[in-house]
């Protein structure tokens, strides 16, 4: 049986490995994270040149058309790197969330320690930009920073 | 007989609310003392852009300023996490936005005080007197599934689910020190208090309209929501039912 190679399908696949590896040396994506895809990636140009192995794989699992077998791999594939993508995520988030808190906690009680008020407008954007309003809401903040009778009674 | 003098710290979890968060804490500290309560302020600025920060200072208040915006779940954690650390009999949080009055705190510790000791306090608008602040239908609608899927799947019975006024005792607090939740978080965190074996209490409030912003919760985001904070519930019986929560303290 003659089969005739997808070059058009090849080509695609090649360019977006090149693409991941551009990004890895780069390391603007770590190889941890990438593998799984870049693997995927190859298998699918794999595939591109050698149709007949898909054929025969296909036929093995029970696939009338090389193309439907094709499909149904490509879509498991894609779900359990999607899949890995958003447990990856949601295990950032929590840490992120986790650090943030930390970070706010801590430099509360550095600056109680060191008697320093909340001096950035922003806390999140604006790179500390001295204007004359905020440098009096500093000095304001400074005299009334003692908080009521809250004790300094940080554990 | 009162107790001996019990420390709250007041959680105001605040986004950009600088027209509002300096009568807040001025009110909150007027309470200071009463009712055998010392109240600390804390104000957790959630990545303001505005000068809700230096308000809150110069009102007198603690500020935790979060570098990132964490949505309102976080931030209240953060509280919760500082009074647990720092060994405070109770947390309260309340809004920044100006809904909960600040001498209604006095109906929360009256019911903190009671026999059992509750390990968190719901202040609810609906309670019997019917005053205050209500609420728009829609939001109603909203309300009464979620109090049917608190009190069906979860075993809790609360007539103000998504009531942002609370009292946290410590037992509370050593569980949401460790797992909060971060969208939405009202309605869930009331699962997980039950799951862990918490005993809640609820107390009628008066709540006013807020006075400045807008809530969080509207229009078709309000489908989101019902589904996220639905499926959050079942997932948090199911958990509780698997793997028993350990028990706080």
């Amino acid at each position: 049986m003659q089969f005739e190679r997808y070059w058009i399908f090849a080509i695609c696949c090649a360019v977006v490995v090149a693409m991941l590896v551009r990004l890895l040396l780069r390391e603007r994506v770590s190889l941890q994270h990438s593998l799984a895809f870049l693997l995927f990636m190859l298998g699918a140009l794999v595939t591109a040149i050698f149709p007949s192995l898909t054929y025969r794989l296909g036929r093995l699992m029970g696939f009338a058309l090389p193309s439907n077998f094709f499909f149904a791999i490509l879509i498991g594939v894609l779900f359990m790197l999607h899949l890995g993508t958003v447990i990856a995520l949601s295990r950032l988030e929590s840490r992120t969330i986790a650090l943030t808190q930390e970070l706010g906690l801590v430099q509360e009680q550095m600056a109680r320690l060191s008697g320093v008020a909340p001096h950035r407008a922003g806390a999140s954007e604006s790179a500390a930009h001295g204007s004359p309003a905020s440098e009096t809401a500093r000095a304001v903040a400074g005299h009334t920073d003692k908080p009521a009778p809250s004790g300094a009674s940080s554990t | 007989m009162l107790r001996p003098l019990v420390r709250a710290l007041i959680v105001v979890p605040a986004l950009n609310e600088e027209r509002s968060v300096g009568p807040l804490i001025a009110d909150l500290r007027a309470e200071s003392g009463k009712h055998g309560v010392e109240i600390v302020p804390v104000v957790i600025d959630d990545g303001s852009t505005d000068r809700t920060s230096q308000v809150a200072a110069a009102a007198g208040a603690r500020v935790v300023q979060l570098p990132k915006n964490l949505g309102i779940g976080g931030a209240v954690q953060t509280g919760l996490r500082l009074a647990w650390r720092e060994g405070f009999s109770c947390a309260v949080q309340i809004d920044g936005d100006g809904q909960h009055p600040p001498p209604e705190l006095s109906k929360l510790f009256a019911a903190f005080r009671g026999s059992p000791t509750p390990d968190l306090v719901v202040g609810t608008r609906y309670g019997d007197d019917r005053q205050g602040f209500q609420s728009t239908l829609l939001r109603r609608l909203g309300s009464g599934w979620l109090r049917w899927v608190l009190r069906v799947v979860a075993g809790v019975r609360s007539t103000d689910p998504t009531s942002g006024y609370r009292l946290y005792g410590p037992r509370a607090l050593a569980l949401f020190e460790r797992a909060y939740p971060y969208d939405y978080p009202e309605p869930e965190s009331l699962a997980m208090a039950r799951a862990a074996g918490l005993n809640i209490a609820e107390v009628p409030v008066v709540m006013r309209a807020r006075t400045a912003g807008s809530s969080s919760i509207r229009s078709w985001r309000t489908a989101y929501y019902m589904l996220k904070v639905s499926i959050a519930v079942a997932l948090c019986y199911a958990r509780s039912v698997r793997r028993p929560w350990p028990k706080a303290m």
